[in-house]
């Protein structure tokens, strides 16, 4: 069965399409994240317009991360206080971002930065979380423990010189869900650069978020992933309306189709997850993201098939 | 006298005038399409049009599906820093169809002259002497960026080139055409222009051109015009549709307690 797309002016599988959101729903619930950077290029593959794809993705993951936030919230695994200066702080890196970007078409060499910046960023995060989940793995593994809970993962070691200047910082808040205290200015920051990062990378952050609120701010695995997509579905929906807006270019079919399979995705990913241990669950993020990293060096180092293409989208 | 002079036109001249018409190139040339408008659905996936007519038993027919002319601006891809495969700028191909379908009984260049090609625009090789790209260096390089959008468009399936696929049956001295053309869904709605030429002697003797209609009609075309002439009020719908179906499926999925 087919369906005929307004927006994107393409003719796709209906199937095909619910399974690509389900993929994409079972990720978002698992891991928290929007799962953006992973569909838009899918979906471009299929055939949709790169700026169409980008935007209805974009309308797919308010729906998903809507279901995930939910389904967290139910299990109180999101910390709105946390999730609200993140989102602070996103914003504010969001516009940061767009003004560079616009610097560096200006300069000529914006696609060359967004591309080593996206392999970088993917590869670093990716490898970092893969081997420290390994260890922890490992650790867990040889000590014989017989119940293991996220908060180990959570537990600063030592306190470092890092650690301590961190403590030092003005506006120190409490945040009773992530069972962490931290200056609200460290939060906003670290926000502000995944904000920027995300502009750049046209994605929602996701997949940076996630291991900046595990390693740098020290919150629990599953308080992590509710409190992410809750970042996530706020972003969604100013990137969604503003795209609908300006561009014209949110295919509301294409969205709704998308939406059928991640919703279910997301709260089949929810449950998955809580059968899952923190460090299982980053291991699995850790993998995806590297794959995600290899294909896009592939892609940069092989000849393309067609040296043409639409303009828009990543 | 009169009544001889009558009787000969009746039964020798007009005949003979008519044969002479329809065997010079005089005869009318005749083309239908079918369908000639196309409902564009939620559930369409392209549909199958039927040329058809009739020309003179020594002509070949010509077959041309188009779109208005318009320049069309694409992403070049190239070695960024010498090394990386990435989008290096922009190129501008002008004048350009959405849809190039064109079908020919023989090989174009065999039974078309060069200039005939150019000024109907039939074949790859008028399309090409006619595209603007922009900018480029030299002349090596245009080709090599028209040869990069014929292949672009022909993954779309909404260019190409085809030779033999039309069926042609020739009966008392009249020729009859058919050609049956999946209609590629690819195709964006608008208007097509349908191009039938007969040719002889290198020359296009005739044409006839009849117009294919696409257009979105129902709950498609109400999406469509809401978001372009009601965008505000689109987007903040879609998006709390978006939220609603988020929750619902989380209602029926009544998620637990626990943690991982």
């Amino acid at each position: 069965m087919y369906f005929y797309l307004p927006i994107a002016l393409t003719s796709i599988s209906l199937p095909l399409i619910v399974g690509l959101g389900l993929l994409v729903g079972l990720l978002s619930g698992l891991f928290g994240v929007g799962g953006g950077f992973l569909l838009t290029p899918l979906l471009i593959m299929i055939g949709i317009p790169p700026t169409v794809a980008a935007a209805s993705d974009s309308l797919q993951i308010v729906g998903a991360s809507t279901s995930g936030t939910f389904a967290h919230w139910k299990l109180g695994n999101v910390d709105v206080k946390m999730g609200i200066y993140l989102l602070i702080g996103g914003f504010v890196g969001g516009i940061g971002g767009v003004q560079l970007i616009k610097v560096l078409r200006a300069m000529g060499n914006a696609d060359f930065v967004i591309k080593i910046t996206y392999v970088l960023m993917l590869g670093i995060v990716g490898s970092y979380m893969f081997f420290e989940s390994l260890n922890a793995l490992k650790k867990a593994k040889q000590s014989k423990e017989a119940v293991h809970t996220d908060e180990t993962a959570a537990k600063p070691k030592k306190e470092s010189g890092f650690v301590k200047f961190l403590k030092a910082l003005p506006l120190q808040t409490r945040f009773e869900k992530s069972g962490a205290t931290h200056s609200a200015l460290l939060v906003i920051v670290l926000g502000t650069f995944v904000g920027v990062l995300a502009a750049i990378m046209g994605v929602g952050g996701g997949f940076l978020m996630v291991p900046v609120m595990v390693y740098l701010l020290r919150m629990p695995m599953h308080v992590v992933v509710g409190t992410s997509l809750f970042q996530i579905l706020f972003t969604c929906i100013e990137v969604s309306f503003l795209q609908a807006y300006v561009n014209h270019t949110v295919d509301f079919i294409l969205a709704v189709l998308l939406l059928v399979g991640s919703t279910f995705g997301a709260q089949i990913g929810t449950k998955l997850g809580r059968k899952l241990h923190g460090d299982q669950l980053k291991i699995l993020l850790a993998m995806i993201v590297l794959g995600v990293t290899v294909k896009i060096l592939v892609d940069l180092l092989v000849q393309p098939s067609l040296l043409l293409s639409l303009k828009g989208g990543h | 006298m009169r009544q001889i002079r009558n009787v000969f036109f009746t039964f020798f001249a007009a005949p003979l005038i008519l044969i002479m018409l329809t065997t010079s190139g005089a005869f009318s040339l005749t083309s239908k399409v079918s369908p000639d408008y196309i409902p564009v659905n939620s559930l369409y996936h392209g549909s199958q049009v039927v040329v058809s007519g009739e020309a003179a038993p020594d002509e070949e027919v010509i077959i041309k599906f188009s779109s208005p002319a318009k320049k069309a601006d694409l992403h070049k891809k190239g070695k960024g820093g010498g090394l990386l495969w990435m989008n290096v700028g922009e190129l501008e191909f002008k004048p350009v169809s959405d849809v190039y379908l064109l079908y020919s009984s023989q090989n174009i260049a065999g039974i078309v002259s060069v200039e005939q090609q150019d000024e109907y625009a039939l074949g790859y090789d008028a399309f090409r002497r006619m595209l603007e790209v922009s900018p480029v260096s030299s002349e090596e390089e245009k080709e090599m960026w028209v040869k990069e959008f014929i292949r672009f468009k022909e993954k779309n399936k909404i260019y190409g080139v085809f030779t033999g696929k039309i069926e042609t049956q020739t009966e008392n001295n009249i020729k009859t055409y058919s050609l049956k053309v999946d209609w590629p869904y690819q195709a964006p709605p608008q208007e097509y222009t349908v191009s039938v030429y007969a040719v002889k002697n290198n020359t296009i003797q005739d044409h006839r051109e009849s117009s294919l209609k696409m257009e979105k009609v129902g709950a498609l075309n109400f999406i469509s015009n809401m978001a372009f002439n009601k965008a505000p009020f689109y987007g903040v719908i879609s998006i709390l549709i978006a939220i609603a179906a988020g929750f619902i499926v989380s209602v029926i999925f009544k998620g637990g307690g626990g943690s991982h």
